[in-house]
């Protein structure tokens, strides 16, 4: 059983990452299919480039929202939590860069399964404001957590 | 739509979006080889399929789909399954 929001030890058994690549502190559950995700951006985050967070940062965090995604579902399942592989991102649309402070908040909707890779669409906002989106294909292999 | 028209809808789509010369889209050509597909390209083929047709396809669903000829079939079936 998962308890929702999902944060510290538990957030850690949806994700295969370790500190400092840890890119997701919040996984808030799924709704209407859409999974909710947090990142406050730390100032010691690695992904910080003056005061901003970088491009790469937010393409992982996108990453690691989906991981916990599929994660919470495997565990839902009581099964083991594979690990998913980014296969391309597309249509990746910044509008600002997020600053230290900011917390983002990411919604991840699938939008296809088939052949063994996951299609999602994914939208980070600060506050209301839309920041950044993409699509992302992800496979996941066969390796576990 | 008739059986022609999605013939020639998918020939338009997957030429426009797989950037090829749509002569080279014959029945009997292989889908894969002739659209320069990998397995990434794959699900936006079948995202943009769905898209135009309304329908959701499976994995299974493309088991048998080697040719445009399967891939016609394919959608056509799909299709009379829907309007019916």
């Amino acid at each position: 059983m998962i308890e929702l929001p999902c944060v510290g030890e538990s957030l850690l058994s949806l994700i295969p990452q370790r500190a400092p690549i840890i890119m997701v502190d919040k996984f808030r559950g799924l709704e209407d299919d859409i999974s909710l995700s947090n990142l406050t951006i730390l100032d010691d985050n690695i992904f910080i480039e003056g005061q901003s967070f970088t491009e790469s940062g937010l393409i992982e965090h996108i990453a690691q929202s989906a991981a916990a995604r599929i994660g919470y579902i495997y565990k839902l399942k009581n099964e083991e939590v594979p690990i998913g592989y980014i296969g391309s991102v597309d249509k990746l649309t910044i509008r600002s860069f997020p600053k230290v402070g900011d917390i983002l908040d990411t919604q991840i909707r699938v939008l296809q399964e088939i052949f063994g890779l996951t299609l999602i669409y994914a939208e980070v906002y600060i506050g209301t404001t839309l920041i950044a989106s993409c699509n992302m294909k992800i496979f996941l292999g066969d390796e576990k957590k | 739509m008739n059986n022609e028209q999605i013939i020639e809808n998918i020939r338009e789509v997957l030429a426009e979006e797989f950037e090829v010369d749509i002569d080279t889209i014959q029945p009997e050509a292989p889908l894969q080889a002739t659209l320069e597909l990998d397995s990434l390209d794959l699900v936006d083929m079948v995202v943009l399929i769905e898209k135009n047709f309304g329908f959701t396809l499976t994995t299974t669903d493309f088991q048998e789909v080697k040719t445009f000829q399967d891939l016609y079939s394919l959608i056509i079936k799909k299709v009379s399954e829907k309007e019916s």
